[in-house]
């Protein structure tokens, strides 16, 4: 007993300052955003919070853009959830269903996909929007973000769509459900926590998007979060805690999902790379 | 009753056509369809676009730019900085991945309290953007004003120009890339540890093997098969690595850090050169492609052999 007592001691130990090391950043972030500036560009650093302020935080959100940025990063982020579980749920639920020779092609495309560097599409896919008249408009990063997170969303449902037992599926037949009832009626409503997961996972991946954002987007007052944050290191040059302000505002929804929402992502991780 | 046309009457495909819809073989397709036009318009054609441009030289068709590719220092740099960057970054994000995996594993199992928390703590820089923490570490590897040096300080250092220095800047921009990405490795790691049977640990536990031995003859050879997917998957994905590099240090110093996407994106859209750009793009494409067919080949094997 008293071993285990010692054992647990240990790992506390250890677990704690593993994640005092990992977390340390975040903290200095937020440590920075919520103190007077005086103390928060202190040099040497303060490490504790000493005084509470949010007189910066008053100001930064008056003088910069920054939640026209992040409301534009809703949009994009959402429009891209929409369209891509628009067009993986079905395809998904193809590849798992029917092992017909296309749908095996059609997997290794999407599989390529998923490893292709996003610089080697940068340049074309610029020059295709570009002659469509679609750069400086959001709907161009709605696209090239799909297309960026299509692969892993489909990867991950094709596994939910195989788990779901066939004998289901054949006494709705018998029932007479057709194959489009089969999908919509039977197969959706089993995967409902998986599109959940997909969905927050394609949200992350869109809300971090930075290389398209940064090339399709010109007008300011169009700009995604991270390119207006981005901008800001310029702007700000040595006014850290401006930075870390901007950042903080930026990264606290993606925050807050993941402390509470995270369950999702484990199980999709476990459906998608350990099967 | 359904009229079906008289086979002599109409071209063959026509018939095929309606043969298909009655008995539902088009379903697949029709489910797929979207997925299918979307590939083709945003995928298929951007890089045949892409290769097709890397042949062109002022309106005319060449190879011009790959020749000039091979006498370009600059790409030959670029070539060994990647090689760098994937090999560093890859191993360290393994550990990473790997230590953090097994505390959480270990204190889950041992059903410590406030685990649950704990680990999400651990695992949250998954939840910052690129750019977030890109800024964050800027702050704190600053030689003058940052936290890090101060903190080295303690230990009778002087500091390091960590971002400014050539010595350094490649080992910290994988270090800030790194902090930011490992926690997708923790979690796959993780899912595999949960994948060991019980059984085999109660076996073990029977026979008298401590923690230490369990741990080397059950759980590193039942998920070694992960891991080796994990690490052809993180080589793979290692190429996509760019807004971390572009913000912190935007290739340089004395081009330290420009990896082939940084080399691209200056090439494309401070240069101008999108055909030159292209070129190096494709080049790009073909190296990751060679690892891409190492890792469908591996991960088909592993799933004719162990998976479920």
């Amino acid at each position: 007993m008293k071993q285990r007592v010692s054992n647990r001691v240990l790992l506390y130990a250890i677990l704690i300052g593993m994640v005092a090391i990992i977390i340390f950043p975040v903290y200095f972030m937020i440590l920075a955003s919520f103190q007077p500036t005086t103390q928060a560009m202190a040099y040497p650093p303060n490490f504790f919070f000493k005084t509470f302020s949010v007189e910066k935080i008053v100001d930064i959100m008056k003088h910069t853009d920054i939640f026209r940025w992040i409301g534009n990063s809703f949009i994009v982020s959402v429009g891209v959830v929409a369209v891509n579980l628009l067009v993986s749920v079905p395809a998904a639920y193809s590849i798992a269903r029917y092992k017909i020779k296309f749908n095996r092609y059609l997997l290794i495309v999407i599989l390529v996909t998923q490893m292709i560097p996003s610089a080697i599409m940068v340049v074309p896919l610029f020059e295709i929007f570009a002659s469509g008249g679609m750069i400086d408009n959001l709907f161009s990063l709605i696209l090239s973000n799909t297309i960026l997170t299509l692969p892993l969303g489909t990867w991950i449902l094709i596994g939910f769509f195989e788990n779901i037992p066939k004998s289901i599926e054949e006494a709705a037949q018998m029932d007479g459900v057709s194959r489009i009832g089969l999908f919509f009626r039977i197969n959706i409503p089993l995967i409902t926590p998986a599109l959940i997961t997909v969905a927050i996972i394609i949200f992350f991946d869109t809300w971090n998007e930075y290389m398209y954002a940064y090339s399709f987007i010109t007008s300011q007052a169009k700009w995604v979060g991270t390119v207006g944050v981005a901008s800001l290191i310029g702007q700000f040059r040595t006014d850290w805690q401006g930075l870390m302000i901007t950042s903080m505002l930026f990264s606290i929804f993606p925050m807050v999902i993941y402390i509470f929402l995270r369950n999702y992502i484990v199980r999709g991780v476990a459906e998608g790379f350990t099967k | 009753m359904h009229t079906v046309p008289s086979q002599r009457t109409l071209p063959r495909f026509v018939v095929a056509f309606h043969e298909s819809i009655r008995k539902d073989h088009h379903v697949p397709y029709v489910f797929s369809a979207m997925m299918v036009l979307l590939l083709m318009a945003l995928f298929i054609y951007p890089l045949l676009y892409a290769l097709f441009s890397s042949f062109m030289v002022d309106g005319s068709f060449s190879a011009e730019n790959y020749r000039r590719l091979f006498g370009d220092s600059a790409f030959r740099n670029s070539l060994l900085i990647t090689f760098l960057y994937v090999t560093i970054y890859t191993i360290g994000i393994m550990l990473i991945g790997f230590v953090t995996a097994l505390a959480i594993d270990v204190s889950e199992k041992s059903r410590l309290p406030g685990s649950k928390i704990l680990s999400s703590l651990l695992t949250l820089p998954y939840a910052i953007p690129d750019v977030v923490g890109a800024i964050i570490w800027m702050w704190l590897l600053n030689p003058q004003q940052g936290a890090v040096n101060y903190i080295l300080s303690f230990f009778g250092s002087d500091g390091l120009r960590w971002l400014t220095s050539t010595q350094t800047a490649l080992i910290s921009v994988i270090m800030v890339s790194v902090w930011r990405l490992f926690p997708m490795h923790t979690l796959i790691i993780l899912s595999g540890f949960k994948t060991v049977p019980k059984e085999l640990y109660e076996a073990a536990e029977l026979e008298g093997a401590g923690m230490f031995k369990q741990f080397f003859y059950i759980t590193i050879p039942f998920i070694s098969n992960i891991l080796k997917f994990l690490v052809l998957l993180t080589i793979v994905w290692s190429f996509k690595r760019f807004a971390i590099t572009w913000l912190l240090t935007q290739g340089g110093p004395m081009h330290s850090t420009e990896t082939l996407p940084i080399l691209i994106y200056q090439q494309g859209f401070r240069f101008f050169n999108a055909n030159y750009a292209s070129a190096i793009a494709i080049i790009l494409l073909l190296v990751v492609g060679i690892f891409s067919i190492f890792y469908m080949k591996y991960s088909k094997d592993s799933d004719a052999h162990g998976g479920e």
